[in-house]
């Protein structure tokens, strides 16, 4: 390489520097989630909306790992070098990454089933040094009370990601709940989405319900899961109600994740207006209102299960005709 | 026909200087003609025949066989009209297919096409063909090729070699790798293919005896270039040891080959 | 179970004919089908989402919309063509070796198949479905539907290994096994190497981007991480098929690779169902591929050192192994 080379490649960079440096003045918040799919774009879009509303001035940088941990490492630098405000990590690897690279600036972590057993915080009273967020910890227990509710299920097959920390932890409770009630608990785990169907058909003859926690990984081939349970006549209950809009299951009990954003927004506004993290309790959705159940009566046609009125007028959205009506 | 002019190839060698392997080299082969190369080792024999086959490429210089410029053709081409067998019986067949099948695979040079490789017709023809080897090859058609013995091998390899009618063939030593029984066999089966073809022929050989017996003309090369060229009546009037003493005069060095005096 | 094994075995074992391609006949150590397989799921499923799209809104005539997984999976082929060729580009002109060649393009394919996904990382095709549902039932009604899917799948797979055969059987496809075996021998029949070996990788990667098209059908959704693994299990696939049937024959060696992955699924199935009687998790499944590859390439240098008739047979141990 030429000297002249060398020195203009060393003037562009200078000037490179000097420019990211010098910025807009204007504050920006970076909004990382892990994956592209309903729940977490519902999140994602409740934070937006909310910081929007309180706080139009500040500059959204919104990015997408695409379930790729190298990529959201990668996030987590970028947000690091561009001096950001406040950093949001939605869902559980994300919300590490950023704990792993940032260390001197606020993070906030967006539905992380359990914060403290993924290393983000040590109790979920008050936040950490640099860190604090909201929590989705799914309502495993009134999921599974609808699901024998509504059918009588004696082995309870549970199907989940060995490799995402926050299904581990679900999966644990599942177990325990199943060993009080004297159900038979038939777990398969997977480690990759191409493998949920194999997966599933290999304990679909020894369960007569089936169980999803908000596993990213099993909710990428909820399709396929949706295919099986409908063949084999198997009530699926889902932890995630915005998939359940499209895709067939049973019936859909969980967080509406839009207002899980909106929560989320409201503790990034909190920290841009000068809070500091570790006064912030982890926030935890405590109002029933906050549950949304989506009940399907295609499938419950189909699958032979006969849905309680009472239940029906519970719900806040019905899939029926394959058309979702939200009341 | 094959003529060579003021070859020079030269391998970069670590350390600055290139070794020059043949330096200006000019030969000129009529067509139809048998020629026995012959030198001691690092000669530039085997780069020879490389060169005309297109293997090594030149630093400068031409290569013209049968009119036709060959610094235009990269190996693939050049092995349409030169047809080789080299020292190793492994090398010239595919062990892992069947005989049948190699012989498909020689039967025509160029592009392949989308035909079937072998039909019973076309059977019927190589098996006739490889029937001349007179090794009872014919009936084990549909056998691997690495069930074979290496002179069965080094056989097969020349009947393949002539099978589609190359008008030169090159000949690297293709007869050191056998025990004497098959290196006799293949030798005379290199002849009858010479004379029944018409082909142009350069071999290489470390034997003497047969550099004499096999060709029309003895070429002698040292050091990357030619350093003797005897044919016709001078040629026949030639013994081993006249071609021994032929080679110390033209060098001052002896030729370093011990074993080729014994036979 | 059918479907978990037989099924799938068959769909994937379209891939194991394309790996089979590129690492028995060519000896072309080839990981492009990580990249390869997930694009052909990808265009699949992006075709016949598109098409539904356009067919509900009227924009396009209602034969294009029936046509449509027909397309797809001719574009899952082509998908997966064109990664052959990036590869084959990439080690013949830039002199990459293969290894890294194909290395490169399965890295640089994720970001492409992001891009044919819409740039999310799935693609559900739960209600729009066509070939599966065509598949379920062509035999029509009284015929059960996972036997009518499996009748699909072998009429697909067998057709491959049919035509396959009668490739092999050409010129140029003898010219392709020779390549792999001493090209040398195929340089001295007038063959260009680099373009035979061209043909062959865009093949066998056509293939892998092919049988990710009937993936995505059968799974429902395409995702870009579909490609984890499948190398592996492509191997895997073969090797266990040359353990089971031993032949110098191509068309039985077409044949065994099918047989292979039907058994590799098996083992994986019976591995996921009955394995926690010994202990073994879902967790340990890579494992126990992984194993099995090792395992299975023990015995065939076992199988090979074994003296045979003939002088100067069985010395050459190599990877390609296991032929005769």
């Amino acid at each position: 390489m030429s000297r002249k080379f060398i020195a203009s490649l060393a003037v562009l960079v200078t000037l490179m520097l000097l420019a990211s440096c010098a910025g807009s003045g204007k504050k920006t918040v970076g909004i990382a989630k892990f994956v592209a799919h309903p729940a977490l774009d519902a999140v994602e879009q409740g934070i937006v909306d909310e910081i929007k509303a309180a706080k139009p001035d500040v500059v959204l940088d919104l990015q997408n790992s695409n379930a790729d941990m190298a990529t959201a490492a990668q996030i987590a630098q970028r947000f690091k070098e561009n001096k950001v405000a406040v950093a949001v990590g939605i869902a559980t690897p994300t919300a590490q990454a950023l704990a792993n690279q940032i260390k001197d600036r606020p993070i906030v972590y967006s539905v992380v089933t359990d914060p403290v057993s993924a290393g983000l915080v040590e109790s979920m009273d008050k936040g950490g040094a640099n860190i604090t967020g909201t929590s989705d910890m799914t309502p495993v227990r009134e999921q599974l009370d609808l699901l024998l509710f509504m059918a009588p299920v004696k082995r309870l097959g549970h199907l989940y990601a060995s490799g995402e920390a926050n299904s581990v932890a679900i999966a644990a409770i599942v177990k325990a709940y199943c060993a009080e009630k004297g159900i038979e608990y038939i777990e398969a785990t997977v480690t990759n989405s191409s493998e949920v169907k194999s997966a599933l058909l290999s304990i679909a003859n020894r369960i007569d319900g089936l169980y999803l926690g908000n596993d990213n990984t099993v909710f990428s081939a909820l399709s396929a899961v949706s295919e099986v349970t409908l063949a084999k006549k198997i009530p699926l209950m889902s932890a995630d109600p915005s998939s359940a809009e499209t895709i067939p299951v049973l019936a859909a009990l969980g967080y509406d994740y839009y207002q899980m954003g909106r929560a989320t927004g409201k503790i990034v506004v909190r920290i841009l207006n000068g809070e500091k993290t570790k006064d912030i309790p982890a926030y935890l959705p405590t109002d029933p209102e906050a549950l949304v159940l989506v009940l399907n009566e295609d499938v419950a046609a189909a699958i032979g299960v006969k849905l309680d009125p009472a239940l029906i007028a519970r719900a806040k959205i019905l899939v029926s005709g394959g058309v979702a009506t939200k009341k | 026909m094959i003529r060579v002019e003021s070859a020079f190839v030269a391998f970069p060698q670590g350390g600055g200087e290139d070794r020059v392997v043949l330096r200006d080299l000019s030969l000129v082969v009529p067509r139809g003609q048998t020629v026995s190369i012959i030198g001691s080792n690092g000669a530039g024999k085997s780069t020879l025949l490389n060169a005309i086959a297109g293997t090594v490429s030149l630093r400068s210089g031409s290569i013209v066989v049968d009119g036709r410029d060959c610094a235009r053709d990269p190996e693939w081409i050049r092995a349409r009209y030169v047809g080789r067998v080299r020292q190793n019986p492994l090398a010239g067949t595919a062990g892992e297919m069947t005989i049948v099948d190699n012989l498909a695979l020689a039967s025509r040079k160029g592009p392949r096409r989308l035909r079937m490789a072998v039909t019973p017709a076309s059977a019927k023809i190589l098996a006739a063909r490889v029937a001349e080897l007179g090794m009872g090859l014919e009936d084990r058609l549909r056998e691997n090729v690495s069930r074979l013995s290496g002179g069965q091998r080094q056989a097969l390899t020349l009947l393949m070699a002539v099978l589609s009618r190359p008008s030169v063939l090159l000949l690297d030593e293709h007869t050191a790798a056998l025990d004497p029984a098959n290196a006799e066999l293949v030798s005379s089966l290199t002849k009858r293919f010479i004379a029944e073809f018409g082909l142009t022929a350069l071999i290489v050989t470390h034997d003497m005896k047969r550099a004499l017996e096999q060709a029309d003309r003895v070429v002698m090369m040292h050091d990357g270039g030619i350093v003797a060229d005897v044919s016709g009546e001078e040629k026949s009037r030639m013994s081993v040891i006249d071609l021994v003493q032929l080679f110390r005069s033209r060098r001052g060095t002896d030729y370093a080959e011990d074993r080729d005096l014994l036979h | 179970m059918i479907e978990g094994i037989l099924v799938e075995g068959l769909i994937y074992g379209i891939l194991a004919l394309g790996v089979f391609i590129s690492f028995r006949v060519l000896d072309f150590p080839d990981l492009t089908v990580e990249g390869s397989f997930p694009a052909g799921a990808a265009a699949a499923a992006a075709i016949v989402t598109a098409a539904a799209r356009s067919g509900a809104t009227g924009s396009v005539p209602s034969w294009f919309a029936a046509a449509a997984p027909f397309v797809a999976v001719l574009a899952g082929f082509v998908a997966g063509c064109l990664a052959g060729l990036a590869t084959s580009l990439v080690h013949h002109k830039l002199k990459v070796p293969p290894l890294l060649a194909g290395i490169v393009t399965m890295t640089g394919f994720y970001s492409i198949n992001l891009r044919i996904l819409g740039g999310k990382p799935n693609l559900p095709l739960i209600k729009n479905n066509p070939l599966l549902q065509a598949a379920r039932t062509w035999l029509g009604p009284s015929v059960p539907q996972d036997l009518a899917l499996l009748a699909a799948a072998l009429l697909a797979a067998l057709l491959v290994a049919a035509l396959l055969d009668l490739f092999f059987h050409t010129e140029t496809g003898i010219a392709m096994g020779a390549l792999g075996d001493n090209e040398a021998a195929v340089i001295q029949v007038g063959v260009n190497p680099s373009s035979l070996r061209t043909l062959g990788i865009v093949l066998a990667n056509g293939l892998a981007g092919l049988s990710g098209a009937f993936a995505a059908s059968y799974q429902g959704f395409a995702d870009v991480n579909f490609g984890a693994g499948v190398v592996a299990a492509g191997l895997a696939s073969v090797m266990l098929g040359e353990l089971v049937l031993r032949s110098q024959f191509i068309g039985a060696q077409l044949f065994r690779v099918l047989l292979g992955s039907i058994l590799f699924r098996g083992l994986m199935y019976a591995a996921r169902s009955w394995g926690y009687l010994a202990g073994i998790t879902p967790n340990d499944l890579r494992l126990l591929t992984a194993l099995l590859i090792v395992g299975a390439v023990a015995i065939s240098k076992y199988a090979a050192k074994r003296p045979r008739p003939g002088p100067g047979a069985g010395q050459r141990i190599s990877l390609r192994g296991g032929r005769p």
